[in-house]
């Protein structure tokens, strides 16, 4: 009997081991017509590099940017996730598009992505992918340390001075959020007005620099 | 029976402590978590946690007394643990915030934040005050920017004391161990959004790692929250409550029915549309666009903007009235529906905008009243009727309401009692359809005819089961009826027949807590309110 018991603890044990996170049932997941993100979170953060990979050998744009809401929902830091997201993040498939901007931001804390996002804000050909570039600056960089996230705001910052009046826009809007305030900066200003008010948040930085 | 204090009193009391140098204050919030019993509930405060999270009182240490909370997360368990609370909206003078903490590693993320109606935006009315202790840290977030304070040690208590001037947005921070060493003081440090404007308080929060990336392992003690005003604060009525959560739900009720919205439109001769400027419209490939327009009554999605066409102007300022209205913009809304019966002075449907929109912005209700009446002689329509209800509701004239909607609930009652079966399972699946005899229902209730308002419940339920149809919502009436009248034993079967058949009904299992309550049964009550609201747990 004490044998039985071995054997079966050593089993439980193993089985605890080596347990992995199906693919074809997680695949099936995806798939459905409504997403259950909960039981998809259920699998824990073992689910990510699964989704990766399915997202990866997924042809169907749909079905990535079904993948990428999902790695938005779950917000877990993923080097597997940001590197299958990038494949994508020059796409002109609206729905894909939209849903990796969102999501990088959720799946790292990588200054290199602000960058990318900056970027796309204020120089992207489509001026509804540098709006939503701004959504995701705004509110889906949620693993930044505060060393990094001075550097969003510094960007932000930098692009009020930007030649297009939506980019100035919407560099204000996420500047709202992400801080709280405006400094009274009016986009569609005069030269010397913008410049003024350019000049205050500098100033405000310096200080946000100081205290890191 | 409490003794009342006089108002005479109470200018004494302020004298005598202002003569002693003592400050008058209110207390707001005060836990020190020795109490054998904390009371959760919407009034004061709630808990969140998953699972494998703890919110409990804790013996282990203690700031005074012989008791802390203490608050206790895993990093990836799909969650965090808060202990959010709630007290009467302060938008002026002083708030002073008090509590301790201790940490027992460094290693560990905990807030403490106090916010406005708004709640966790970083605006003037959201997020006013936010501490944070992060990677050994402890750091407050002021004119927007994160600025690092001290570095605590583990196992020593600290004591937090803020003063927050709510008419500058200014905040002091002093911060002493337990020795009484000043760790920190800081004076008028701009609230955490930076923004000079008017501000709100009304909620606290000790809360975890958000992101769920860090632990969080945090002792609280001898917390409290005062106001520099003097005011009688409402009591609790019932358990972590200052109303019963039926009268909650009732209030909602009221600004849901009282809610003024455009009514539909049914043909183009609602806009004073006729024979030959009709015949122009289909001419002109107008009428289309007319008509899209005309759907727009429901007022969602974003205005319109104004076409140069003189032949859809005046629909597109009424389409755009109603949209303000949605938005509650009442003025936007009058200033659209001015210039829509400018270009259309007779068009029925402007005119009966016009008296909602009115109504919205609280013009008598006699006047209003007579208007319609007015309106009805020229144009008999039963939207009449319908527009007469709603102003009536708004103005919380429910007797006026009553008599708008009466006649229609019978009839509509009667009709449905002689319908064929099919035809009844279809109808009574479209709200739109019974929603006269639901305003009917709203009607009696609001005017204390309790009596009447369970029997059109109890119709309601008998029409229901005829079509082999359940219906919660008019059990649930049913038992709101009972409760408000004073038939308990009714009330708690209708409610218990509900949650036994349905499970998204944690607002019927609240409204048992005040039976539970009214019965004396405190044990039982609690256990329901805890199911919702939580609490700690004890050691």
């Amino acid at each position: 009997m004490l044998r039985n018991f071995f054997l079966l603890s050593v089993f439980l044990a193993f089985s605890n081991l080596t347990h992995a996170v199906n693919q074809a049932d997680i695949d099936k997941l995806v798939s459905a017509a409504n997403i259950d993100l909960a039981a998809i979170k259920s699998q824990g953060p073992s689910v990510l590099p699964v989704l990766s990979k399915l997202y990866s050998s997924a042809n169907d744009p749909l079905k990535r940017a079904n993948i990428a809401w999902v790695f938005y929902g779950l917000g877990w830091i993923s080097e597997d996730a940001k590197k299958a997201l990038l494949q994508d993040i020059n796409t002109t498939n609206e729905q894909l598009r939209l849903q990796v901007q969102w999501a990088l931001g959720r799946v790292s804390n990588d200054d290199a992505i602000v960058n990318i996002l900056l970027d796309k804000m204020r120089n992207d050909t489509n001026p509804l992918f540098r709006d939503k570039a701004a959504c995701a600056l705004a509110s889906d960089q949620i693993h930044l340390t505060d060393a990094q996230h001075y550097k969003l705001v510094e960007g932000l910052v930098n692009s009020l001075n930007d030649p297009k009046l939506q980019v100035r826009d919407i560099a204000t809007k996420a500047l709202q959020i992400q801080t709280g305030q405006t400094k009274g900066f009016n986009p569609n200003g005069s030269l010397e007005e913008r410049t003024e008010k350019i000049a205050e948040w500098k100033k405000w930085l310096k200080e946000y620099q100081s205290s890191l | 029976m409490a003794k009342r204090i006089s108002i005479q009193s109470l200018v004494l009391i302020i004298l005598c402590m202002c003569v002693n140098g003592v400050k008058a204050e209110t207390t707001l919030v005060s836990y020190n978590f020795d109490a054998d019993v904390l009371e959760s509930g919407p009034d004061t405060y709630q808990i969140f946690r998953h699972k494998n999270s703890k919110a409990e009182i804790s013996e282990s240490y203690a700031r005074t007394g012989y008791a802390s909370a203490h608050l206790l997360d895993e990093p990836n368990d799909h969650d965090f643990v808060e202990f959010q609370g709630y007290f009467a909206e302060q938008k002026s003078g002083f708030i002073n915030c008090h509590f301790s903490f201790l940490i027992t590693n460094t290693n560990t993320i905990f807030h403490m934040a106090l916010v406005g109606k708004d709640r966790y935006a970083l605006s003037p009315l959201g997020l006013n005050f936010w501490l944070t202790y992060d990677n050994g840290w402890l750091k407050h977030k002021s004119d927007g920017i994160p600025k690092k304070i001290f570095q605590p040690s583990t196992y020593v208590w600290y004591t937090v004391d803020a003063t927050l001037d709510l008419s500058k947005g200014l905040y002091n921070l002093r911060i002493t161990d337990e020795s009484g060493r000043v760790q920190t003081q800081l004076e008028n440090q701009l609230f955490a959004s930076g923004i000079s404007a008017s501000y709100s308080l009304q909620e606290f929060s000790f809360v975890g790692d958000l992101k769920d990336l860090a632990s969080t392992d945090v002792y609280l003690d001898d917390f409290k929250i005062s106001s520099s005003h003097t005011f009688l604060q409402t009591q609790l009525k019932a358990p972590g409550r200052k109303k019963y959560f039926v009268e909650m739900w009732d209030d909602y009720h009221k600004q849901l029915v009282g809610r003024l919205k455009c009514i539909a439109v049914k043909n183009i001769e609602d806009f004073g549309i006729y024979n030959d400027e009709y015949g122009r419209l289909v001419k002109n490939n107008k009428l289309d666009v007319l008509m899209k327009l005309a759907q727009l009554q429901d007022g969602i999605g974003n205005g319109i903007a104004i076409p140069d066409d003189p032949d859809l102007i005046a629909v597109t300022f009424w389409a755009n009235a109603c949209h303000a209205l949605n938005e509650k913009d009442f003025s936007k809304a009058m200033a659209y529906i001015n210039k829509a019966i400018a270009a259309k002075p007779n068009a029925y449907m402007y005119q009966l905008t016009e008296l909602l929109i009115d109504s919205a912005n609280d013009v008598d209700f006699y006047d209003l009243s007579a208007r319609l009446d007015v309106l009805s002689h020229e144009k008999d329509d039963m939207r009449n009727q319908i527009a007469m209800a709603m102003m009536a509701f708004h103005a919380k004239k429910y007797s006026a309401a009553d008599l708008a909607v009466g006649t229609t609930a019978f009839e509509d009652m009667d009709k449905f009692r002689k319908m064929p079966l099919v035809d009844l399972r279809q109808l009574l699946n479209t709200h739109s359809k019974w929603g006269a005899v639901e305003q009917y229902y709203f009607a009696a209730l609001w005017q204390q005819s309790y009596a009447q308002a369970y029997t059109v419940a109890e119709d309601m339920l008998t029409i229901f089961k005829k079509a082999n149809i359940a219906s919660y919502v008019w059990l649930e009436r049913r038992g709101d009826a009972a409760f408000f009248e004073g038939d308990y034993r009714n009330a708690l079967a209708a409610y218990d027949e509900v949650i036994k058949a349905n499970q998204n009904s944690d607002g019927v299992l609240l409204k048992t807590a005040d039976i539970y309550h009214i019965q004396g049964d405190a044990i039982k009550e609690r256990v329901i309110r805890e199911k919702i609201y939580r609490n700690f747990s004890r050691r």
